[in-house]
């Protein structure tokens, strides 16, 4: 018999004596134990290890009896009624990846809502803005700015910055942009800096 | 001589196969209310936990009725004590009992209570063994005492029955419970991978492992050391 097929019938071994492998392995392996005795002898050993397991489950114990059950169902119900009656999860039932879905598709929503309504456009403009929070009664998070330009600057920068209107081509990254045209309430402080960032 | 097909060998007298009540029976002495939701096939254990949680007694009674011997023979063949399987699968259901509000109704019942079962009788095994780390023979005797043979049991099965249960006692807690629910329950490997939170891989691979260190221990005569 090939030593090489005889190690790879008896890595499946274990599996086999089980009826754990899909019939077209298990119909080679059978094939080959046919033929070869020393595989057909491991085979055996692990079969009977299988067998033991099952007859020693198959087997009363002294003391488990209808009675036994008996008794322990009437111990777990008695304990159960004594614990705290459980309480429905909030979800409903839903699985939990509906759930997950449908806060994705509602904070994407209330992301436009809320985008929509602070855009606001030019200051000069006139268009009125649209601000979503006064809805909830709550504090406008963006409104149009008419007042000087935002001057965001690295930490330590102190020279001066082109006014609203003066920027020329490559002033990108200088201050202009919406920054310069919409200032967040909570970003309005003539202090605010950034911090400079340093190349490693 | 060897297996014709891939079917799960069942002990004949285990639990049915799971989903089949018939052969697992009833506990005696259940009030008809509850012996008769547990019968009933139309009632799903999903349904039962939708009564249950709805503030309803019985239809969790009849969830203990339908779970508790499989439960109790799992936890047995696993620590190997009487006392100590019944104190598991009691703890086993008190605590579905509290969790019950998180039962994930799209997944399967049983696959959830067994995991239970399966944890604490893991947790229950190790404590066991750190508390009778000791010599071969006060282990075998510990053996002896926790799985008394009936006395209709011949003397070289009752034996034989002990030599198993010893040499099982040599594996790692992860190959008995897979040894457990594939060779003695008759779970499959699909069924075993969620209860024991691991991959079918996995699942496969310990059964693999475990059925040659089975093999190996027992033909060393329990003198080998555990791999």
């Amino acid at each position: 018999m090939n030593p090489s097929s005889c190690a790879a019938v008896r890595e499946t071994l274990p599996w086999f004596v089980g009826g754990d492998l899909e019939p077209r392995r298990a119909g080679a392996v059978r094939e080959h134990l046919v033929h070869c005795r020393l595989c057909r002898s491991e085979a055996a050993a692990l079969q009977q290890g299988v067998q033991r397991l099952q007859q020693a489950g198959s087997e009363p114990v002294a003391g488990v009896d209808d009675s036994f059950f008996a008794d322990l169902q009437r111990r777990i119900v008695d304990e159960v009624r004594a614990a705290e009656a459980p309480v429905a999860a909030a979800r409903g039932g839903a699985p939990a990846s509906v759930w997950l879905a449908l806060a994705a598709v509602l904070l994407v929503a209330a992301g436009f809502w809320v985008g929509r309504g602070s855009r606001v456009g030019d200051p000069g403009s006139g268009q009125a803005p649209m601000v979503a929070p006064a809805a909830f009664g709550l504090e406008p998070t963006a409104v149009p700015w008419s007042g000087d330009r935002l001057q965001m600057r690295w930490l330590g920068d102190e020279r001066p910055r082109p006014a609203v209107g003066d920027e020329r081509p490559g002033d990108e990254g200088q201050g202009a942009g919406m920054m310069g045209r919409t200032t967040l309430r909570t970003l309005v402080d003539d202090r605010m800096v950034l911090p400079r960032w340093q190349p490693r | 001589m060897f297996p014709q097909s891939a079917s799960s060998p069942r002990s004949p007298g285990l639990p049915g196969p799971v989903g089949d009540r018939s052969q697992a029976g009833l506990p005696a002495g259940l009030p008809s209310a509850v012996a008769a939701l547990a019968q009933d096939g139309g009632i799903s254990d999903a349904e039962l936990v939708r009564r249950t949680l709805a503030g309803q007694h019985d239809p969790f009674a009849a969830l203990v009725a339908r779970y508790q011997k499989r439960a109790f023979w799992i936890a047995w063949h696993v620590v190997g004590s009487v006392e100590d399987a019944r104190d598991v699968v009691q703890e086993a259901f008190v605590r579905l009992y509290r969790s019950l509000g998180k039962y994930d109704f799209a997944r399967s019942f049983y696959t959830w209570f067994y995991r239970i079962v399966m944890n604490l009788a893991i947790d229950s095994l190790r404590k066991l063994r750190s508390a009778r780390a000791g010599s071969l023979d006060e282990m075998l005797g510990g053996l002896a005492d926790g799985r008394a043979v009936t006395g209709d049991v011949p003397l070289q099965q009752g034996e034989e029955r002990g030599r198993v249960w010893a040499v099982l006692e040599r594996l790692d807690a992860k190959f008995r419970a897979v040894l457990v629910l594939r060779d003695i329950h008759g779970l499959s490997c699909r069924e075993i991978a969620p209860i024991l939170k691991v991959t079918h891989a996995t699942a496969r691979w310990r059964l693999h492992r475990g059925r040659q260190m089975f093999k190996q221990h027992w033909e060393r005569g329990l003198d080998g050391r555990e791999q």
